[in-house]
């Protein structure tokens, strides 16, 4: 009885935790996407929410928005994203910020000359490495330009 | 000599009609791993602060990052603007305005009004008051809104999109005493917008024209634009393919012609400019992503 009390306090908390609203505001998409669980999709970021703390994990689908691990909140959708064919923040680069958004997840670990990129289930570059050449080459061609 | 940016149109159109814009590399660096770059604000001293997803604030110049910033997690800067002192800044996730001194906590100013299903993509400092580009998630509607101490007011909406997602979003950036609005998704659409007068004008629409259309594939869905940098003559446009390293440098003159398309195969993108000092910052992937200073001058057309 006592762990059923237990369970159904753990379950009531992770209720909260999923009805917080993100950014203050609740809209119908969002909302489907809350009560979805996550699967296993290569590239995609989303909420797990089948741990004992819902957490933003890699590797999830839908992965409609992307999310950021607070500390006591759990897990927070953030902006559009894999899955929704949308809009994904944009770095000053052109690439797009799963990196800085992510980098909890250490996305970018991993990344070397066998495995120089990482592309979310979109195909969209998330993370790359770049050898000395292409580095070089990126230098070069934008030391000067004529627009 | 180009007239500046806010003069009539007709009379920019005729007065500045140069052949080619020259960027040459004044200064390089890389910024600190992992940081996104979400805005950039010109200071008046010549650098710029800019803003990261992750909530640093930090600002630059010619010579390196000069002061960084982290913000406690759970705040992440919408717009920023310098105060003496420190910085005035939005929360994007909650709309509250804060102050943030050289050597303190970020204080608590007010917030800014945000209606349920509203929510804040962006905003810039203009004449006293914060312009926020806002998603209407309810009506379905992009709103321009105005916030300064007299109150809030809409100055200008989008037409209703079919679904929230299809809610157009807009990078805001400055044109002299206008403000640009670039359509991150195509057609690329680029709107002035008077923050006095509430005056809207479509620029240009980039993926309607020919030449863009020659350079860019058939379906744009991995297509966006970054925000258009106004120049003393014209503006500039990166259009950036998010699954590979192609990028579109639009130019285009006073009179809002299409000027150049230049492609370039290369992790790139303008940030921002100075008019009046012929400068632009833009960053570039070389490992790091660095920041890039640019000095330009314009080639004339023998008369």
């Amino acid at each position: 009885m006592r762990h059923l009390r237990l369970a159904a306090s753990l379950f009531g908390l992770l209720l909260l935790v999923e009805a917080a609203p993100a950014q203050g505001q609740i809209t119908a998409s969002l909302a489907a996407v809350r009560t979805t669980l996550a699967v296993e999709k290569a590239g995609c970021w989303g909420c797990n929410d089948r741990l004992p703390v819902s957490m933003c994990m890699g590797g999830q689908a839908p992965g409609y928005w992307n999310c950021i691990q607070t500390l006591f909140g759990g897990c927070t959708p953030s902006s559009p994203g894999c899955g929704a064919g949308a809009l994904l923040p944009l770095d000053a680069d052109g690439a797009t910020q799963y990196v800085s958004r992510g980098q909890a997840m250490a996305v970018t670990t991993g990344l070397s000359a066998e495995r120089p990129e990482y592309r979310n289930c979109e195909g969209i570059l998330v993370a790359r490495w770049q050898d000395g050449t292409q580095i070089a080459n990126v230098r070069a061609r934008t030391a000067t330009l004529t627009l | 000599m180009c007239l500046l940016l806010h003069a009539p149109a007709a009379a920019r159109a005729q007065a500045c009609a140069p052949a080619a814009l020259h960027l040459e590399q004044q200064a390089a660096y890389p910024l600190p791993p992992h940081l996104g770059i979400e805005g950039a604000t010109a200071l008046v001293d010549g650098g710029y602060a800019l803003w990261a997803a992750d909530g640093t604030i930090f600002e630059v110049d010619p010579t390196g990052v000069r002061l960084e910033r982290h913000l406690p997690r759970d705040l992440r800067p919408v717009g920023l603007t310098p105060v003496p002192g420190g910085f005035r800044f939005l929360d994007l996730r909650t709309g509250t305005e804060y102050q943030l001194g050289a050597d303190t906590l970020p204080a608590v100013l007010g917030r800014v009004p945000l209606a349920p299903g509203q929510e804040l993509d962006g905003a810039r400092w203009v004449d006293d008051g914060w312009l926020l580009a806002v998603r209407d998630t309810l009506a379905r509607r992009f709103l321009l809104r105005r916030v300064a101490t007299g109150g809030a007011h809409t100055v200008y909406a989008s037409s209703v999109a079919d679904t929230v997602p299809r809610i157009p979003r807009y990078h805001l950036s400055p044109a002299g005493p206008a403000l640009l609005l670039t359509h991150l998704t195509a057609p690329f659409e680029v709107l002035r917008v008077d923050p006095r007068t509430g005056g809207v004008d479509t620029l240009a629409t980039p993926a309607a024209d020919p030449a863009v259309r020659a350079a860019l594939p058939d379906t744009l869905a991995g297509w966006r634009a970054l925000p258009a940098v106004a120049l003393d003559c014209g503006w500039l446009l990166t259009l950036t393919d998010l699954t590979s390293d192609q990028r579109l440098l639009l130019r285009y003159d006073a009179a809002g012609a299409l000027a150049r398309v230049t492609p370039l195969a290369v992790p790139f993108g303008l940030v921002a400019g100075r008019p009046a000092a012929a400068t632009l910052l833009a960053a570039r992937r070389a490992g790091a992503m660095e920041l890039v200073w640019y000095a330009w001058r314009w080639d004339r057309e023998p008369d």
